[in-house]
């Protein structure tokens, strides 16, 4: 599954020194959040977790694998129709191979969630 | 005690339709649950023929929510409540399953405070250690 152009789409993209941050779109009316829960849509937290791994392929032009979750914390839940446009920071260093990317998905003032993983390339 | 593998699982889970992410919630006792579940192809966590990491951190949350919904619905005759991850860490995945696959995941509960569970898992194929690691997951009460 990719949630890409599907579950969310990217609205704009913007660097500052070492980050880089992305503005998406959720889509409200996607079948995850009938499901998810049914009459209470809230984004799944595993979907973060994915939309922070196709945000960092999509930066590197690479296949990732997630090999470890340093942590990642959830503090908020999104309501895709309150928050239809959230933002995700992400800060990539690469070490040994591995791609260390810290992340924070946020709206204004609200941080939603914070992630710390590392990942390895998928070799193709 | 082991469970009837006839009982339906999203009787125990506040996820429905394509999110259900266990089979069948296999064992349970005061500390621990045990689940099943087969990787198909039309699985929504399923990219060609490999079961993604999210999928393999739903499967565990929802191994944890199904004891929780059992121990609500069938033990405290009450109603089936809403979790959330609030926290996943030290968490390590060795690779992704495939389709065809069956996952064996156990969770351990490490810790209850308030309506917050912590919980210590482990995902197995044929004995295979294939995930393991923390995760807190919070209980509400209404929406």
């Amino acid at each position: 599954m990719k949630l890409r152009d599907d579950f969310f789409r990217i609205l704009a993209a913007q660097t500052c020194q070492d980050q880089i941050e992305y503005s998406i779109r959720l889509d409200s009316g996607h079948s995850i959040y009938r499901d998810h829960f049914p009459g209470n849509p809230v984004t799944p937290g595993v979907c973060i977790i994915q939309t922070v791994k196709e945000l960092s392929e999509e930066n590197l032009n690479r296949a990732l694998f997630l090999h470890r979750i340093a942590r990642v914390r959830y503090f908020k839940a999104i309501n895709p129709v309150d928050n239809e446009i959230i933002n995700v920071s992400l800060n990539i260093s690469e070490k040994d191979g591995y791609y260390n990317v810290n992340a924070r998905v946020f709206a204004d003032e609200t941080v939603f969630a914070q992630l710390s993983m590392i990942f390895g390339s998928v070799s193709v | 005690m082991d469970l009837n593998p006839d009982m339906n699982v999203r009787e125990l889970l506040p996820q429905q339709g394509r999110f259900v992410m266990i089979d069948r919630l296999r064992h349970l006792d005061e500390t621990a649950a045990v689940s099943s579940m087969t990787v198909k192809g039309d699985n929504i966590f399923v990219d060609g023929d490999v079961f993604s990491e999210a999928g393999i951190i739903e499967n565990i949350a929802q191994t944890a929510a199904a004891r929780m919904g059992y121990i609500g619905k069938y033990i405290n005759r009450g109603e089936v409540k809403i979790g959330y991850i609030g926290e996943i860490k030290n968490f390590v995945i060795e690779r992704c399953p495939r389709t065809g696959e069956e996952l064996t995941t156990s969770v351990e509960i490490a810790g209850e405070i308030f309506s917050t569970l912590m919980v210590q898992a482990k995902v197995t194929v044929n004995s295979e250690l294939i995930a393991h690691g923390s995760m807190k997951i919070a209980v509400i009460d209404t929406p």
